[in-house]
């Protein structure tokens, strides 16, 4: 049984994603963000649209020195410092963590201009989810994913598959 | 034959636990918040392409099955949750395309 199961809302009529409240430690102002699960981020992104809802004037962001680019092209990237975030599981469970910096993607001058009007979402990206042990499960077919942050060990803490040898997918 | 496993805790991960006082609310208050995001969530791409008829090309504002606030200033619509009792609380804050598109990221 796993410590916490993050549910991954999943269905054909949008992208996948997790619930988390975000914090920013500068003024201690929080809100709910949906997170797209996107193993081809490089790392956690939030949106500039979740972030002012943190009372975060983008003036009070750096830039930063390594914008972000996708498919669609390259949107303004600023960095946020002292932001937490809190996820929930399926249970009564918790867990926070404390980031230090995280990207934030402005898509207002990609978008301007433009015939259709979007909205780059917050993503849930691959390093933050190396970083904190997160394991991605996945059933295509059944359009059931979640997300372990570990697994109970025999005695005490939690263990993990060591990476030596194949791994075997659990889904 | 088991698994070799490297025992890992919690913490090993970054992970903490939820402190009250620093988030102002309760664990139990921060379940509830994120339960009724998700389904504040939920009812608006339920309701996507009726509310794309509706508001199109404008940010809205869902709270308990029905918008609430509807505007194409997305700083409009902040202020005006936040002079709201509540503030933003679960609301959920979403731009309505006028054309559906899909997502690729």
């Amino acid at each position: 049984m796993a410590v916490l199961r993050i549910p991954i809302m999943y269905d054909r009529s949008r992208p996948p994603y997790v619930k988390a409240q975000v914090r920013w430690d500068m003024t201690g102002a929080s809100a709910s963000v949906n997170l797209v699960v996107d193993t081809g981020a490089f790392d956690i992104t939030l949106s500039m649209w979740d972030v002012q809802a943190l009372e975060v004037a983008r003036g009070r962001l750096e830039s930063s020195q390594f914008p972000v680019s996708g498919i669609g092209g390259a949107a303004d990237t600023f960095v946020m410092k002292g932001v937490s975030i809190a996820f929930v599981g399926s249970g009564i469970q918790d867990a926070v963590f404390r980031l230090g910096d995280v990207n934030v993607l402005d898509d207002s001058g990609l978008t301007s201009g433009r015939g259709l009007p979007l909205r780059i979402p917050s993503l849930l990206g691959r390093k933050f989810m190396e970083d904190h042990g997160f394991i991605l499960h996945w059933d295509f077919a059944r359009r059931i994913a979640y997300i372990d942050i570990a697994e109970p060990g025999q005695r005490h803490g939690w263990r993990l598959p060591t990476t030596s040898g194949p791994s075997r997918s659990t889904s | 034959m088991p698994r070799k496993t490297s025992r890992r805790t919690m913490k090993d991960f970054g992970a903490r636990p939820f402190d009250e006082k620093e988030w102002g609310m309760t664990r139990e208050q921060l379940h509830e918040k994120l339960r009724r995001f998700g389904e504040n969530t939920d009812w608006c791409y339920r309701h996507e392409e009726r509310l794309r008829k509706k508001y199109p090309d404008q940010w809205v504002v869902v709270e308990n099955g029905k918008v609430i606030m509807a505007d194409a200033d997305h700083a409009k619509i902040l202020n005006m949750l936040r002079d709201r009792p509540d503030g933003i609380d679960a609301s959920y804050i979403h731009f309505i395309s006028r054309v559906k598109y899909n997502l690729i990221v």
